[in-house]
Order: structure tokens, then sequence, then C-alpha cells
């Protein structure tokens, strides 16, 4: 029996629709495109929010509010929380609010590790004064609970072994009384547990960037007043991209390949401790640097393929299942006769 | 020499990647090599974060520095503490493996009398506190709206007016639809089934399509490493 | 019913699973929350061990029962122990063989294998889409229109701006409605269990006899 044409579209092998999801992937990709994105009200709320913290640290010089930033992701969801991560931290470095930073699973540490020194130093920012890697908040109940009073003797030292007590920024800041907001970047549940801990015992205000996936789920939440804006996938990191641009280009106000490059030229290196980042910046490390502010917005151009890929196929398929029940509905009811 | 460092592992972690993309076409042999090395590396990797992360500066440390500070109850509190965490270990054995149960039992009776009231907050008051009021203070049945719309009818006033109603019926006969999903012959809990439904199937639809979205960015984020960082690498060394 | 393996331990819920509840509810006893917050960190400490249990008991019956896939298991112990050597001394190193061995095992054999696992989930979604979202009926139709609006929603720029409004509007009113309901059942879900295990009525997380 000759094959119909939709029973060849219901046919299509896995192997041919993986490989165009493959290219409409890839070729945007290698075109380089660069996708500008509408800004949603959400995503909004969350900007303002830490706006809201460094208008009030201008005013109140001797009691300023720090912000507190849960890397609640692992390696499997890097592509979608870390353009979050860059961005919002870019945020905060350049409204110089101070930063405690804790991981809540072992395997998130070497990530929150590296991207937290990767965007101090691009804002000069000194370890122990400007910002704090606490380590290892596990489990993380424990320490949300206990930063209702002081979280310090729990951890003993932070990441890095230094005593707690010894570093000058945590003399100030141990406890939900003078954190302005807690951002949890995550792609876990982990933003229930800190509603659960930190805003419904201690009124603690929380922002919130998520994986997609989650996104829905925290809806309602959002709408509550619970979030205080959020971050939902890839669209919401881009979001927050072009806002943090705008930010970035009215403060810095000079090319970011200038900027960079002049950035510890200058100054006394031998007073920066090492240990944190190399403070210098070689032509391959500029180049990763000014990729990353656009991150997000390069990958919404491969998701607009996908999407559009995705929308095709369902509607394809549709259509092919249509027919082909009409098809044997006719037969049935020809037999029937 | 200088080449092979620095290309060397970005190499070894692009021909990882492509191994397990390589069970798209069918499942083989390299695949099931690469998968067995992530459980191994994974497993390992714990272990290993295990002990430095946690054992050493959570247990061993505090332990002797309230000791060397005279803090003998705490100290003995603490190690109390790390004995009954051993009991772990007897998960090696099938003869043992009861007594993991006493440090399951703490833990899991300890948080659940804890989360109590804080589920209680979150989950259910505070939600319904926004069904009432928004969080700016205002009415979410706030009839006044509609005046604002019949003196300016617009789309935008129109929806600003339904929105809040529609949440506040959406809210309440889902609930009913969840509480009473048997078979009822009420009226009320019979009426509002489809309405549930199709509020259930928008949500639901957005939640997918979000979800679309997530799984579609992390292949982006792959292909961003092979395209561009490992390309990258590849062309500066050369 | 034994007094060791399956009584005392639920008298241990019970007593903590109480404690939980007061210490949660009267603020005097935070000093005394602040040392049960510590003593609780070295408790889950150790509770990776399951982990590396199962696993490890899982592959000593593979190598015995499957020959043919014996290989399988053991790349999985030498990789195991390899990484666990490196981490054990090299996490906490600044330099040295073991920081360098750590670092890139973890740089570019854990991550990209963790990301490129979790990306399959990429292709399959799409063939998924394909196959099974069909309207085969109002309600699914109706699923179907909310998924492909958000779907092209979310990349939406110029003409197909209609659809970036209409995204915002399924997700701050309908969606909000729905999940609330749900967040709400799962709330008063989560309480009683609770309730029911300090009350020693839920016992199935101690397992088995």
């Amino acid at each position: 029996m000759k094959k119909k044409w939709y029973d060849v579209i219901l046919q299509i092998g896995k192997p041919y629709i993986y490989l165009g999801m493959f290219i409409v992937v890839v070729v945007p990709f290698l075109a380089k495109c660069e996708m500008q994105t509408y800004e949603t009200d959400i995503s909004k709320t969350m900007y303002e929010k830490i706006e809201s913290i460094y208008k009030y640290n201008q005013k109140n010089a001797d009691s300023e509010m720090a912000i507190l930033f849960a890397f609640d992701y692992g390696p499997s969801t890097t592509p979608e929380n870390d353009p979050m991560v860059y961005s919002v931290l870019r945020h905060i470095f350049l409204r110089e609010i101070p930063l405690l930073v804790w991981a809540p699973y072992v395997p998130y540490l070497d990530i929150a590790e590296t991207r937290l020194n990767r965007i101090a130093k691009e804002y000069k920012a000194i370890y122990g004064k400007d910002y704090v890697f606490l380590g290892l908040a596990y489990p993380v109940d424990a320490y949300m609970i206990s930063t209702g009073s002081d979280f310090r003797p729990l951890f003993n030292t932070d990441y890095y072994g230094n005593d707690v007590y010894s570093i000058p920024l945590l003399s100030k800041y141990y406890s939900y009384d003078n954190l302005g907001l807690v951002v949890s970047i995550t792609s876990t549940s982990m933003p229930l547990f800190w509603l659960q801990y930190a805003n419904a015992l201690f009124d603690q205000e929380i922002s919130v960037g998520t994986t997609a996936v989650s996104a829905a789920d925290f809806y309602p939440f959002v709408s509550s007043g619970q979030f205080q804006g959020m971050l939902a996938g890839l669209k919401g990191a881009a979001e927050y991209e072009q806002m943090v641009e705008r930010l970035e280009n009215k403060i810095i106000n000079k090319d970011i390949k200038v900027y960079l490059s002049d950035l510890y030229r200058d100054i006394d290196t031998s007073q920066i401790n090492k240990k944190y980042f190399e403070p210098k910046f070689g032509a391959e490390e500029i180049q990763v640097a000014i990729n990353r502010r656009s991150q997000a917005r390069r990958g919404m151009s491969s998701q607009f393929g996908a999407h559009i890929y995705v929308i095709i196929l369902i509607l394809f398929g549709n259509l092919g299942y249509y027919f082909k029940n009409k098809e044997s509905n006719k037969t049935t009811v020809t037999k029937a006769r | 020499m200088g080449f092979i460092s620095t290309v060397f592992w970005p190499t070894i972690a692009v021909i990882l990647s492509l191994t397990v993309y390589s069970f798209l076409w069918k499942d083989n042999f390299l695949y099931k090599v690469a998968e067995h090395l992530f459980i191994g590396v994974t497993v390992g990797y714990t272990i290993g974060s295990a002990w430095n992360q946690i054992i050493i500066p959570k247990l061993v440390e505090p332990v002797i520095r309230n000791f060397s500070d005279g803090k003998y109850l705490l100290a003995f509190w603490l190690i109390i503490g790390g004995v009954l965490g051993m009991f772990y270990f007897s998960r090696f054995s099938e003869k043992t493996s009861w007594l993991s149960r006493y440090p399951i039992a703490i833990t899991v009776g300890f948080y659940a009398g804890y989360s109590i009231v804080p589920i209680w907050i979150s989950y259910v008051s505070k939600q319904f506190h926004a069904t009432i009021l928004n969080p700016a203070g205002e009415p979410m049945l706030n009839f006044k709206l509609f005046n604002v719309f019949f003196s300016n009818p617009t789309y935008a006033n129109l929806l600003k007016a339904l929105n809040g109603p529609l949440i506040v019926i959406g809210v309440i006969i889902v609930l009913i639809y969840f509480f009473f999903s048997f078979k009822n012959d009420n009226f009320i809990i019979k009426t509002s089934r489809t309405p549930a439904l199709v509020y259930l199937m928008l949500g639901f639809g957005g939640a997918f399509g979000y979800t679309f979205m997530a799984r579609i960015s992390l292949f982006i984020g792959r292909m961003n490493f092979i395209f561009s960082d490992w390309i990258g690498l590849i062309k500066n060394s050369l | 019913m034994s007094l060791w393996k399956r009584r005392l331990p639920l008298i241990c819920t019970i007593v903590f699973g109480i404690m939980g509840f007061i210490l949660q509810l009267v603020p005097a006893f935070k000093s005394f929350l602040d040392i049960q917050n510590q003593w609780m960190t070295i408790l889950f400490g150790f509770a990776i061990v399951i982990g590396v249990a199962s696993l490890t008991k899982y592959h000593f019956k593979k190598i015995r029962q499957k020959p043919e896939e014996r290989i399988f298991s053991y790349i999985t112990f030498s990789s195991l122990i390899v990484m666990a050597v490196a981490t054990l001394f090299g996490m906490k190193a600044e330099t040295g063989i073991f920081n360098a061995l750590y670092k890139n095992l973890f740089d570019y054999v854990y991550v990209p294998l963790d990301a490129t696992i979790f990306s399959l989930l990429a292709f399959y979604i799409t063939s998924a889409a394909f196959r099974a979202f069909k309207a085969s009926s109002w309600l699914s139709t109706l699923l179907l229109f909310a998924g492909g609006i958000v779907m092209l929603g979310r990349v939406a720029f110029g003409p197909l701006m209609v659809f970036g409004e209409l995204t915002q509007w399924i997700m701050s009113v309908p969606t909000v409605a729905a999940m609330r309901g749900i967040k709400i059942g799962i709330g008063l879900g989560m309480m009683a269990t609770s309730i029911k295990i300090i009350l020693g009525i839920e016992r199935s997380f101690l397992g088995g006899e």
C-alpha cells in the first residue's frame, strides 16, 4: 500500500528530529546572533529591590544593609543559572553593596567560588571587606534557622579556612537583622525553604532567580509578594543582563575593554591577596569577560530557533494525526456499510 | 607542551560530551563508559568533599576547639552527634542496617516538628492572604476598578478589573476540585469541575512552555562550551 | 516489635519532633536551638554515606551476577577511587599535583558529564512534544494552545509581542490561581504529614522490619 503524506510525517525517525534541533540551535550560535528581549515586571521588581538597598545604604552610611547570595544550583544547570549569577553579582558589586555568599551542597561550592571571584575581580572588590564566601551551608535548614540569631558558630571558618570572627565584614553582618535581601539563584526547590525559614519566621525579603522548570511553581509566591521579583530561566537572565548593562554603561561610562585593561594597571597590587584572584587582565580574559556580558542574549537567539522549530513540529504532528484519524474513521464507516 | 597542557583537559570534556550525545543515535559501549565514569566521579567527589567540608570543619575542629576552651559538655554533645552519624555506616551490611534508623529518626523528627508552623505561614496563610489582598494592600475583589473601566473603557482597564476576581475564583474552584475530586453530586462541586480544569490546563500549558525553554537552554549551554569556548581555545593556542 | 530496632527509633522521632516544634515556638530556647543546629549539621553530614553504600552494594552485586557488564563496574570503582583521592588531598591544597588533578577532573570531567547528560532532556522533550502533544479533546487543545503561546511569548519580539503579552497574562492570572490552589493543598498535606510523624503515626521513613 502506498504511504500517505501524514504517515511519512508521523513516522519521522527520532535521529532526524534531533538533527533538526541541533541545526536550529547551532546556526544562530555560529552566526553570533544576539537577541534583545522585552523586560517583564517580575524581573524589574528584583532589579528595583537591589536598587532600593543601594539607595538606603547611600542615606544610612553607618547602618548599611548587606545581601546574602545563595548559590543554590549545581553543574547540570549552569547554562541557565550562570548568566543570572553574573548579572546580579555585577549589579551588587557596581552598587558596592556588602555581599555574603554561601552554597548549600558540596558540588555547588566550586561553581560558586569561581564565579564569585571572577566577577569580584572585575570591580576590584576586596575579600573580607566587600564580600565573603562562607562556604558550605549543609543542611541548609540549620543555617537558615541559625541566621535568625547568628550563623557564625555554625560556619567556624569561611570557605578558605579564615576564622569567621577575624573577617571584618562578618563582625557586622551575621543575621537577618541587617540583611536587606536574600538572593537565591537556583535549580532546586531551595527558594521554598527560604520562604519557610527566612521569610515566614524572620520576615526576610527574598528574590529568586530560577530555572524555567520551577518558574511556574513559584509564580504564586511572586504574585503574593513573598518573593521580591523573580528571574525565570534564560529569558529572565537576558532581561537582567540588559538592565545591568545600562547601569554599567552609566556608572563606568567607558568601553569595557579599556576599563578592564586599565583596572589594575596603575595601582599597587602587592596589597591584594592573590589567593582569591590574580589582579591583572590578559587579552583573552578580557574577551571572555566581554562575551560573558551577553551570554544569555546570545543563548536567546538559539532559543528562538528551537521554539519555532518545536511549534512547527507540534503543528505537523497534529495535522498528520488529524488527517490520519479522519481517514481511518472514513474506512471504518465504509467497512461498516 | 604548552599547547597540550591548555588544550588537553578541555578536549577531554568535549570528547566526553560528544560521547554522551552519541546515545541519541543509539545506546553504545562508549556512552556506557561515560555514564559509569560519571557515577564513579560523582560518588568519589562526594566522599572527598564530605570529609573536607563537613567532617573536619563541622565536627573535628569544633570538638577540639570546645575542649581547649573548657566547654566539655558541648564537645561531648557534638561527639554524640558524630557517633550517631556514624550509624549510617551500618548501611553497608544488611544485618546492621537498622542502626541507621536512629540518625534518620532524629533528623526527620526534628525538622518535621520545626517546620509545621513555617509551612502553615508560607504555604497556607500568606497564600490565602494574597488571595484577599494584593501585596500593595488593595482588595483582590476591587469592584471600583470596574467603575474605572466603565468611565474609560480600554482593554487594559478591563483586564485590570478582571484579573483580581479571576484569581480569586480560580483559587477557590481549584481547591474545591482537589478536595472533592471523588464523585460528588453537589451542584457547586459539579459545576466548578470544568472551569477548574480550564485553569489547570492553562497553568500546566504555561508550565510546559517554561519547561521546554529550560531543557533547550541546557543544550544551548553545551553548544556554547563546544562552539565558542573550546573552538576559541584551539584557535588561540594554535 | 523489637525495642532497639523499632520502638526506640520511633521514640527518638517523637521526642525530637516535639523538641523541634517547641524550639520553633518558644524564643527563650534560642541558644539551645543554635547548639541543636550545630548538632544536626554533623548528623546530616554522615547521611551522604547512604548514597555511597547503596552504589557500592549495587555494583558489587552486578560484578558477581553479570560478568559481561563487569567492565563498567570496574570503571565506576576506579574513577570513584581516583576522584576520591584527588578530592581528599587536592580540595584544600592550593597547589600541587592533587590540586591540579582535582580541579581538572571537576571542571573537565564531572561538570561536562553532569551538564551533558542532563541536556539530553532537550532532545527527549522535543521528540515527546512531536509525538504526544496532541489535540485529542478540547481540554488538551487548551493545554496545547497555552503551551504554544508561552513558548512563542518567551522569545517574542517585534510583531510577535502580542504573544509576549498573552504569556504574561497566562502566567500571572490562570497559572497563579491554579498553582496557588495546588500549593495550598500541598502545604496542608505537608503539615498533616509532619504532625503524623511527630505523633508516631507515620512510620514509613523508618523502613521495614
